[in-house]
């Protein structure tokens, strides 16, 4: 609907209402507004200096829905730049309110807000309006046109752009492309570079070995258009001046030290000499008619790397003659040896200068994101920079990896349960219920009879409801579960609700033997032991269809859970009786330790088909995973008698619980931790290739995940995140977890993850946690995990073992599933993580990078390659925010 | 007879084909010539097969992890014939193919073993034939059919299990083919057979019926 016209109207209609009291506005008496709605998106897009169109309008209703007329509207600009006008409207027969929002020169985001200040108990609706570069933008000259200088010397001044839009509105960040159009062996300093707040973009020009006109033009490029507009220069043979330079003192120039130049000509005036050193104005320090001290400027606003520059004196605004001497960048170059790696973070992060080579110099670098805000996105430009046009390789572009995504299409299983453990949690704090505290056997003899015997009935309360939330006041069902196994650590009981073509006698053996012998010993070992609140000695898995019934239509099962409000007093006479501090309880807790897991449902009675062989797989891996939260939650919440809300965070949680399930697999297939398993020693043998199946390859897959895309995996989620992101932050969680297990264990591996898991008793979660059992820095910490992805297992000399995952051969595992002709459909590269190729030429990437996350790149250098400059910035031009919080890790490997 | 069963011996090691029956053939009488339209009726053949071995169903189906086939494969043996002069006769056969177990993944994201190994296919079976006796320039080919029953063993290697676990089942089989006479004790002998077996798949408790054929070129050497 176009509603563009309105907002004179709205204006004219405020003007006659201006003056009557805004309670009576209404043209319905007694009809007030009751509601605003939004008629606009909620996200709309407006070009730079414009105004958006549609307008943003919302609409007045009564109680009965009915539109209001009348009433003004406030429309606030919240945050952002642009502007909105006009700032009240009255809304009009319809209800309708609008106003108008126009864009400034500044890609941004702007929120506005939109309000009823006379009545107040109406809530205020918002709408973000983001502000994108200008399809179109005027370029003007503003400096630097029409100079005259010397062959093989630079031009005393720089090519100056401005950008604008409208009636002269600068617009910053839009990309500039520069070309230079005579064939005389001029060149420019980029070929592109970006307009800065003013609008300005400037380029410097060196002259080639020929005299004659040189053209250079300059022209908006990328999303933006303009016309071409066009300097000129001439290059003589020489210049017919009175003011020589000789040379200059010390060679290489260095950046923001003193210098001095030797010539003749120069003004013993201070003030009538000026210096210029690639374009810029140097700060003269003393000055004969011989001889000018000056300080070289420190070009700490351009990431550049080492380079000739042209150096001139102007003496009353004569030029001299020009010379190019090499000058060395104020920031530090940073020199490897094969293997070795540099950590920068800060302003080193911002420009990292690597030198010029002798010999042949290859690097792998991820620029990460080390914010520890979860909501944090950092939006990247990474400008990488020659001394010139190089020679030096074809433009390599870069290769997102992304798409392998699409083509695998498929999600684990590990989908929802995590869902449950929030909706459980927010049910249990909502309720402020207390979690059960451990009691004397004497006080606990009437929970669970201990003298369970197969065919004895179990009732297992379930309180979760098909929308996934927890309700602790009534059990959605009473499940009086069949006991089919019992063991020296389980129960393992059935819904009589599920369907006949399940788990037969040997299937529950199975499970229970296994539970007993490796599952609960491995996990106990690794993530403490049980409370035993019901006091049967053992953990209850019960096996029902009411979790199949769970799982929504679309990708991904719910496989099972474990439910934290079993945790909490039941009040119920005969109970464990010991509720926690204060009254409050859950009806519904069973009061134990209990896991529910879905059962085989061949037809699909109760959701998508499940057959045996997918559900006992799933059950076993789901009885360690889920066994993991069970034990860490009661380390926290019962043993150190903490509240609910000192559970861990989701992404550690989910983390640990995987690293349950390969500690579990790697147990049953007997292979050692530390060892660089290939995939031969389980392929070869089909008791350990069906462990893998089991424990591991869906934790490979989520890795692969990660791995494809680590800059969009929301890997620090206080809450499951579900779907492509879940899969990424369990894998993600699983193997840096498992690279702190290879190189921080120390001698009990176990104590490291016990403490992880307990979190000091509960008293620390997440990043914090990590730090305090490691004792190292979370930023180091996912720096040196991230680059053991990239390069681990490959042929890196000398590489140190931070930089290594001891355990697996990543690299080895993956190219085996790539060529496996079953699991190769779901693995379809052969390593997941693409390292994006960069070359000389290359001149600026965007990209995103979620919180604790990164983008990896490839530099590789022949003999003889110049030196560089890696420049992080904001995609909108400006510095990146210190919220980004960037940091580079460089590591040499060839 | 102890030199029939050495020269049988011989055959069926599928080595040593023409000198040790080249040496027999100076014990035994010679046929009679062709021409003379007197055959000798009741004689023993023994031959030396080669061939290729080509089954033509799955091995076993199990859509929880992976199907598998037994490989076309080269097959090897020999056979010892003894016609009346009905032209009926009967037979016993020796067959063996070191075939290779296959995989053909179902859609489960698991990883299958990269190489399930050896199947090695054996069969022992008895045979009731009847050979046709063409007059005239056909008669230099004897064309014959078959039909009788044995045992099939499979042997594959433990990679395999559950899905395929060795096995020795009885086989049915039946076929035809034909002797071309090249002198009174030589011939070569073209053989097409099918072997019906039933195959027990563990895992899946079902019981898979397999159809292999084999294509057998043979040198037969035969006497009275």
């Amino acid at each position: 609907m176009r509603r563009s016209g309105r907002w004179l109207g709205a204006v004219v209609a405020l003007s006659l209402v201006g003056c009557t009291d805004s309670q009576t506005a209404s043209t319905q008496p007694g009809v007030g507004p009751a509601l605003l709605e939004a008629l606009s998106a909620a996200v709309d897009t407006v070009e730079m200096g414009t105004v958006i169109e549609p307008s943003i309008a919302v609409r007045v209703v009564s109680t009965t829905s009915e539109p209001v007329e009348g009433i003004p509207v406030r429309f606030l600009l919240e945050s952002g730049p642009g502007r909105v006008f006009p700032s009240l409207a009255v809304s009009d027969e319809e209800g309708v309110a609008e106003a108008f929002f126009e864009a400034d020169g500044v890609a941004d985001e702007s929120r506005i807000r939109a309000d009823i200040p006379s009545a107040s108990n109406v809530e205020a609706v918002t709408f973000d309006v983001l502000t994108v570069p200008s399809a179109f933008v005027q370029l003007a000259l503003e400096q630097g046109d029409g100079q005259v200088a010397e062959v093989e010397s630079q031009l005393p001044l720089p090519f100056v752009v401005n950008a604008s839009v409208g009636e002269s509105m600068p617009v910053s960040g839009i990309p500039i492309a520069w070309t230079v159009e005579s064939e005389l062996g001029s060149r420019l300093s980029a070929d592109t570079t970006f307009t800065d707040d003013n609008g300005r973009a400037e380029n410097l020009l060196t002259l080639g070995p020929e005299t004659g006109p040189v053209t250079v033009s300059a022209y908006a490029t990328r999303t933006t258009a303009s016309d071409t507009i066009r300097f000129t220069a001439s290059a003589r043979a020489e210049l017919e001046t009175g003011v020589i330079v000789d040379f200059v003192d010390p060679l290489p120039l260095l950046a923001g030290q003193q210098a001095t130049m030797f010539g003749a000509g120069f003004s013993e005036t201070l003030g009538e000499n000026e210096i210029r050193v690639e374009g810029v104005a140097a700060e003269i320090v003393s000055a004969t008619p011989t001889e000018i001290s000056f300080v070289v400027p420190a070009f700490l606003d351009r990431c550049l790397p080492e380079r000739e520059v042209g150096v001139r004196a102007l003496v009353r605004g004569e030029a001299s003659n020009g010379q190019l001497i090499q000058l060395q960048p104020a920031q530090t170059p940073v020199e490897l040896g094969v293997g070795q790696a540099a950590l920068l973070r800060g302003e080193e992060a911002l420009c990292v200068q690597l030198p010029s080579a002798s010999e042949r110099a290859d690097f792998v670098f991820h620029v990460q994101s080390a914010s520890r805000a979860p909501e944090v996105v950092a939006n990247i430009r990474m400008g990488v920079r020659t001394p010139d046009e190089s020679e030096l390789g074809a433009a390599d572009l870069l290769q997102a990896e992304v798409e392998a995504i699409d083509e695998v299409g498929y999600y684990g299983d590990a989908f929802g349960e995590a869902f449950i453990s929030s909706a459980a949690l927010t049910e249990l704090l909502d309720r402020e219920v207390r979690p059960l505290r451990v009691v004397e056997p004497a006080v606990r003899a009437t929970v669970q009879p201990t003298d369970l015997a197969v065919g004895d009935v179990l009732p297992v309360r379930f309180a979760v409801n098909a929308d996934l939330s927890v309700s602790c006041e009534t059990p959605v069902r009473i499940i009086d579960g069949v006991v089919r196994a019992v063991g020296e650590r389980i129960v393992i009981v059935e819904d009589p609700q599920a369907p006949a073509a399940g788990f037969a006698d040997a299937d529950w053996r199975l499970i229970a033997d296994e539970f007993d012998q490796s599952v609960y010993p491995t996990v106990a070992t690794y993530f403490g032991e049980a409370a035993d609140l019901d006091g049967n000695g053992r953990v209850t898995l019960v096996f029902t269809p009411e979790v199949n019934s769970l799982t929504p239509p679309g990708g991904g099962r719910i496989n099972g859970f474990f439910l934290l409000a079993d945790l909490a007093a039941s009040g119920r006479a005969g109970g464990a009786g010991v509720p926690g501090e204060g009254d409050a309880t859950c009806p519904s807790s069973n009061e134990g330790e209990i896991l529910y897991i879905g059962v085989a449902d061949p037809t699909g009675e109760f959701g998508s088909p499940f057959t045996k062989a997918q559900a006992l797989r799933a059950a076993r891996r789901t009885a360690a995973h889920e066994l993991q939260h069970l034990l860490a939650a009661e380390q926290r919440v019962v043993l150190a008698s903490q509240d609910f809300g000192s559970v861990e965070e989701s992404w550690l949680d989910e983390g640990l619980s995987h690293l349950a399930e390969e500690l579990v697999g790697l147990r049953l297939m007997g292979l050692p931790e530390g060892q660089n398993i290939t995939f031969d020693l389980i392929g070869s043998d089909r008791d350990r290739l069906d462990i893998f199946n089991i424990y591991l390859i869906p934790n490979f897959f989520s890795l692969g995940l990660y791995m494809a895309a680590p800059g969009i995996a929301p890997v620090l989620a206080p809450l499951d995140p579900g779907g492509l992101g879940s899969e990424q932050m369990r894998g993600f969680g699983l193997f840096f977890l498992r690279w702190l297990l290879d190189h921080h264990g120390g001698d009990d591996p176990a104590a490291l993850i016990r403490g992880l898991a307990s979190g000091g008793g509960g008293q620390r979660q997440g990043i914090a946690n990590v730090e305090n059992e490691t004792g190292r820095a979370w930023e180091d910490l996912i720096a040196e995990f991230a680059m053991a992805l990239a390069v681990d297992d490959t042929d890196v000399r000398g590489l140190e073992t931070r930089f290594e995952i001891t355990t697996w051969n990543l690299r080895d595992v993956f190219a085996a599933l790539n060529e496996n002709p079953s699991a190769g459909q779901r693995f379809p590269i052969p390593y997941p993580l693409a390292l994006s190729p960069l070359g000389f030429s290359t001149r600026a990437l965007d990209y995103e990078l979620n919180a604790s996350t990164e983008a990896y790149f490839a530099l590789l250098g022949r003999s003889g390659a110049p030196a560089l400059a890696i420049e992080l910035f904001g995609q909108d031009g400006a510095a990146l925010p210190p919220t980004a919080t960037a940091q580079v890790l460089i590591m040499r490997t060839r | 007879m102890n030199r029939l069963v050495r020269s049988a011996t011989f055959l069926w090691m599928g080595i040593g084909l023409t000198a040790p029956s080249l040496a027999f053939g100076q014990d035994f009488p010679e046929l009679e010539q062709r021409d003379d339209r007197e055959r000798v009726r009741s004689v023993g053949v023994v031959t030396g097969y080669f061939g290729v071995l080509a089954p033509l169903a799955n091995l076993t189906e199990n859509p929880e992890t992976f199907s598998t086939d037994v490989s076309i494969a080269i097959a090897f043996g020999g056979e010892f014939d003894y016609f009346f002069k009905s032209g009926f006769g009967v037979g016993i056969t020796g067959l063996y193919a070191p075939a290779k177990l296959t995989i053909s993944p179902e859609d489960v994201p698991i990883a299958v073993p990269p190489d399930l190994g050896d199947a090695k296919w054996t069969t022992v079976t008895a045979n009731l034939m009847y050979r046709v006796d063409l007059k005239g320039p056909a008669g230099m080919v004897e064309p014959y059919v078959l039909v009788g029953g044995g045992i099939r063993n499979l042997n594959v290697d433990p990679i395999a299990a559950p899905e395929a676990t060795d096995a020795t089942n009885g086989v049915f089989d039946f076929g035809f083919g034909a002797f071309t006479l090249l002198s009174d004790h030589w011939a070569i002998r073209l053989d097409l057979r099918g072997y019906i077996s039933p195959f027990n798949v563990e895992v899946t408790s079902n019981t898979r019926t397999q159809f292999d054929t084999t294509i057998l070129f043979g040198i037969s050497y035969g006497f009275p």
